[in-house]
C-alpha cells in the first residue's frame, strides 16, 4: 500500500464518521492545548527572571564585602567566615586598583551606602543613596534612562532619583506622550508631573554627621552627637525601577562615587555595620565588581577563592534556581500530560467503535487480499492524522488562550507603569516537542486497536449482515 | 539428442500427452541417466499446466463446546484449468466451508490442497492473502461492496493493496468494469445500483487482478431469473477466456445449466 493511499483511506473514514472524529479531536486539543499552556507559563516564568537578571548584568557581577559582614544571602558556602584573619585582604582602593588591573574585570567600584533624608519641595522622605563610577553609564540599566542623562563628571553635584522614589514622593510621573509611569499604591492625591519637567529640579539631601567622637556627650541626648548636614543636588535622571534594578538594587537616589565619598555621613548606613567588628584597613564596605563575560566571572571567583575574599555572586544561585524551575515545569508538564493521556483513552475508545461498525469492510478487504499489516496500518494511520490534526489544533487553542490570559493579567494586575510582561514563552522545542509527544500517544493509542482490527476473522466479518 | 535442448515448451508439451500413455516410461527408459530430470519436469509441468487445483484427503472439523462438527470430510478432487465446476449442495451440507478452504479464508485441519502444484493448505495469513490477491478472485451471494464507496473504488480496491499506482488502477478497474458491462455506472455509489449491477461490480472486482480463479459463492442467490441469466453468461464468457471457475450452489438446475462438470456435497462428503 503506498502512503497516500493511508492518508487518503483514513481521511475517507475520519470524514465518514465526523462527529465522532470531532469529539475526538476536541479532547486531543484540550490535551494539548493543557500541556503546552502549563509548560509554557512554567519556561516563561524562567525566561522573565532569568532574562532580567542577564539584562541588568547580574550574572557577570559579583560584590565583595568584608568578612567580618556578610552580605544577607551569601552562598551558605560562605556565611561561615565570620572569623577575622590577620592576612585578610581589606577592602580598600589597592584592592579596587588590583581589580581593575585584571583582564577579566570589566569594572570595579566601591559600594558606599549613606542613609540620608531627602527634600523634593515640601516633602521629605528617608532614603539611603548609592553611587556609581563614570563608567557605568555605559551599562545597563544606567545607559538607557527613563528621562534625562547620566551624570556629567565624577564629583558633580547630581543625582538620578528612581521612579519609585518619586511615586513615594506623591509624584505621578508622566513620560513623553502621556505614558504614566505609575508605581503600585498610587493614589488620588498625586501631583502628575512630566519626567522631562522633573529634570534640573533641585533635592536637598540631609546627610548625618556625628558632632563629637566622644560617647559622654550621649548624656546630654541623641541630638547632642548627631547633627544633621544639608547638601543640594540637581536632578539629572530618572531610572527605571524594576526589580532587579543592576547593582544598585533599592537604591532610589544614586550619586557620582567621589560625590558619595565626599557626603558627610557618620560612616556606616546599618546598626549592623556599626556593631559588627571593622577589619583593619577596610576602607569600604563592599566593592561592586563587573566581569568582562560569564567566563571572566568564574576566573574571578577563582582569583578571590584563592585570595580568600568574601563575595556574593548572584550566578551561583543561578543553578539552584534551574532545578527548582525544572522541578515545576515537570509538575506543570504532568498535569497538562494527564489531559492528553486521557485524550489518548478517547482515541482508543473511538477506534474500537470503528472496528466494530467497520467489522464487515474489514472482512471485504482481507478476502480481496489485503494483508493484516495493510490492516494495521490503515488503523494506525487513522489514530495518528487524529494525533496531528489534534496537535496542530491544540497549539493554535492554546497558543490562543495562553495570548488572552497575558492580555487579561497584564491589564489588570500590572500597573501601567511596567513594561508589558509576556508570561508564557513557547520555544521550538515546546512546540515541536508538544506535536511529536501527541503524536506518539495517538499511535499509541492506535496500537491496540489497530491488532484487533487485523485480527478480525474475515469469514464471520462477511457474515455480519451491513 | 540432449535433454536440454527438448527443454523447449513444445517438445514439453509433447512429452506431456506421451506421458499420458504407459509407453512413456519405456520409450525414455534407455537414457536411465535423463529419466529422473525428465520425470520431475513432467510432474512439475503436469501439476502447472492441467490441474489448477487438487484437494488431497481434506478435512475440516469446527469444535463447537463438546460437540465436533465435520464440515469437510476427506475431500479429495482436482480441478482443471479452464473448467467451470459447479459444487452443489444443500444449506449446511459443508459446501461454503470448502470455498473458504480454497479461498484461503480457512485452514483444513488436515489434508493438502495443491494450487498449481504448491501445498496451500499450511499458509500463514499472510501468505494467504497474497495468494488471494494474485491468483484468485472471489464473488459472494450478498455481494460483499463497501456502500459507501463508488463502483469504481470498489473495483479499485484490491489493486491498492497489490500497490498498482493510481493511474494504473484507474485503467485497469475502468477496464474490469467495462468487461461486465458497468462502463456507465462508474462513479455510481453501490447503494444507487440495482441488485444484478451490484453483482457485475463484485465480478469486476474479481477480476480486476487478472486470477487464474474465480471462486463463485452463491453469486445467483440474491437474483431475479432475468439477473440470474445476465450474471451466467458473464462467468459463461469468463470461462470462455480460459478463467477456472467453482461456482457453489444450492441449485442444481443452474449447475447443469452451465457448469463442465458437477461435484455434490453432502455433510462434509464430495462426490461426482
Amino acid at each position: 500500500m503506498h502512503i497516500s493511499d493511508l492518508v487518503q483511506m483514513a481521511r475517507q473514514n475520519l470524514w465518514r464518521m465526523r462527529v465522532r472524529t470531532f469529539l475526538t479531536l476536541i479532547g486531543v486539543t484540550v490535551g494539548i492545548s493543557a500541556l503546552i499552556a502549563m509548560v509554557s507559563f512554567g519556561v516563561g516564568l524562567e525566561k522573565n527572571i532569568t532574562e532580567n537578571f542577564k539584562n541588568n548584568d547580574l550574572f557577570t557581577s559579583l560584590t565583595i564585602s568584608s568578612k567580618a559582614f556578610q552580605v544577607k544571602g551569601g552562598h551558605p558556602s560562605k556565611m561561615n567566615t565570620n572569623k577575622e584573619r590577620a592576612d585578610a585582604i581589606p577592602l580598600n582602593d589597592s584592592l579596587i586598583t588590583l581589580l581593575q588591573a585584571r583582564k577579566d574585570v570589566s569594572i570595579a567600584y566601591p559600594k558606599i551606602n549613606t542613609p540620608v533624608r531627602i527634600a523634593l519641595g515640601t516633602d521629605t522622605a528617608a532614603t539611603t543613596t548609592g553611587c556609581l563610577p563614570m563608567e557605568m553609564g555605559q551599562h545597563a540599566p544606567y545607559d538607557n534612562l527613563l528621562a534625562g542623562k547620566y551624570f556629567s563628571h565624577d564629583s558633580a553635584q547630581e543625582v538620578l532619583v528612581s521612579l519609585s522614589f518619586l511615586n513615594s514622593m506623591g509624584y505621578n510621573v508622566i513620560g513623553t506622550g502621556h505614558k504614566q509611569y505609575a508605581a503600585a499604591g498610587m493614589d488620588s492625591n498625586m501631583v502628575t508631573i512630566s519626567a522631562d519637567s522633573l529634570i534640573g529640579k533641585k533635592i536637598t539631601v540631609l546627610s548625618t554627621t556625628l558632632k563629637t567622637s566622644s560617647p559622654l556627650a550621649l548624656i546630654g541626648g541623641i541630638e547632642n552627637v548627631l547633627a544633621e548636614e544639608a547638601t543640594e543636588m540637581t536632578i539629572v535622571g530618572i531610572l527605571p525601577s524594576e526589580q532587579f534594578a543592576g547593582p544598585n538594587f533599592r537604591e532610589e537616589i544614586i550619586m557620582p562615587l567621589k560625590t558619595a565619598e565626599q557626603l558627610p555621613s557618620v560612616g556606616f548606613d546599618r546598626i549592623s555595620e556599626m556593631m559588627a567588628q571593622k577589619l583593619k584597613g577596610n576602607k569600604y564596605n563592599a566593592i561592586f565588581v563587573k566581569a568582562k563575560s560569564m567566563d571572566d566571572l568564574k576566573s574571578l571567583k577563582a582569583f578571590l577563592d584563592e585570595k580568600d575574599i568574601n563575595y556574593f555572586a548572584i550566578d551561583d544561585g543561578l543553578n539552584e534556581m534551574k532545578k527548582v524551575f525544572l522541578i515545576l515545569d515537570s509538575i506543570l508538564g504532568v498535569i497538562g500530560l494527564i489531559s492528553l493521556v486521557v485524550a489518548g483513552f478517547g482515541i482508543v475508545n473511538t477506534m474500537l467503535m470503528s472496528i466494530l461498525e467497520r467489522k464487515r469492510e474489514i472482512g471485504i478487504m482481507k478476502a480481496v487480499g489485503s494483508k493484516n499489516r495493510d490492516i494495521r496500518l490503515i488503523f494506525f494511520f487513522e489514530a495518528g492524522i487524529i494525533g496531528v490534526l489534534g496537535a496542530l489544533s491544540g497549539i493554535a487553542v492554546g497558543y490562543g488562550l495562553t495570548r488572552i490570559a497575558n492580555i487579561i493579567v497584564n491589564q489588570t494586575y500590572m500597573s501601567s507603569g511596567s513594561t508589558p510582561l509576556d508570561l508564557f514563552s513557547f520555544p521550538w522545542w515546546l512546540t515541536l516537542g508538544a506535536i511529536a509527544f501527541c503524536i506518539i500517544i495517538s499511535l499509541i493509542a492506535g496500537l491496540y486497536p489497530a491488532i484487533r482490527a487485523s485480527k478480525i476473522n474475515p469469514i464471520e466479518a462477511l457474515r455480519q449482515e451491513g | 539428442m540432449a535433454p536440454f535442448t527438448l527443454f523447449t515448451y513444445k517438445n514439453i508439451a509433447l512429452a506431456y500427452k506421451n506421458a499420458v500413455e504407459p509407453r512413456v516410461s519405456a520409450h525414455y527408459s534407455c537414457k536411465s541417466a535423463n529419466k529422473t530430470l525428465w520425470q520431475t519436469s513432467l510432474r512439475t509441468f503436469v501439476a502447472q499446466s492441467k490441474h489448477m487445483l487438487q484437494l488431497i484427503g481434506v478435512n475440516k472439523v469446527y469444535s463447537k463446546g463438546k460437540h465436533q462438527i465435520i464440515a469437510s470430510n476427506n475431500i479429495s478432487c482436482s480441478i482443471q484449468q479452464g473448467e467451470f465446476v459447479a459444487i452443489v449442495g444443500k444449506s449446511g451440507s459443508g459446501k461454503s466451508t470448502l470455498l473458504h478452504l480454497l479461498a484461503g479464508l480457512d485452514q483444513a485441519t488436515s489434508g493438502q490442497i495443491l494450487f498449481r502444484g504448491t501445498d496451500i493448505s499450511r499458509y500463514s495469513s499472510n501468505e494467504f492473502a497474497d495468494y488471494r490477491l494474485k491468483h484468485i478472485g472471489i464473488i459472494f451471494q450478498s455481494f460483499n461492496l463497501i456502500f459507501s464507496k463508488s463502483a469504481l473504488e470498489n473495483v479499485m480496491l484490491p489493486l491498492i493493496f497489490a500497490g498498482d499506482s493510481k493511474s494504473s488502477r484507474l485503467q485497469k478497474a475502468k477496464a474490469a468494469l467495462e468487461r461486465v458491462g458497468l462502463s456507465h455506472r462508474l462513479d455510481h455509489k453501490v447503494n444507487e445500483l440495482s441488485g444484478g449491477e451490484a453483482q457485475r461490480v463484485a465480478i469486476a472486482r474479481a477480476l480486476v487482478n487478472n486470477p487464474e480463479m474465480i471462486l463463485a459463492d452463491e453469486p445467483t442467490g440474491n437474483l431475479d431469473s432475468k439477473t440470474t441469466e445476465e450474471i451466467l453468461d458473464i462467468l459463461l464468457r469468463l470461462k470462455h477466456n480460459g478463467k477456472t471457475i467453482i461456482m457453489i450452489t444450492h441449485d442444481q438446475e443452474i449447475a447443469d445449466k452451465v457448469a463442465d462438470r458437477i461435484l455434490t456435497i453432502k455433510d462434509g462428503v464430495l462426490s461426482e
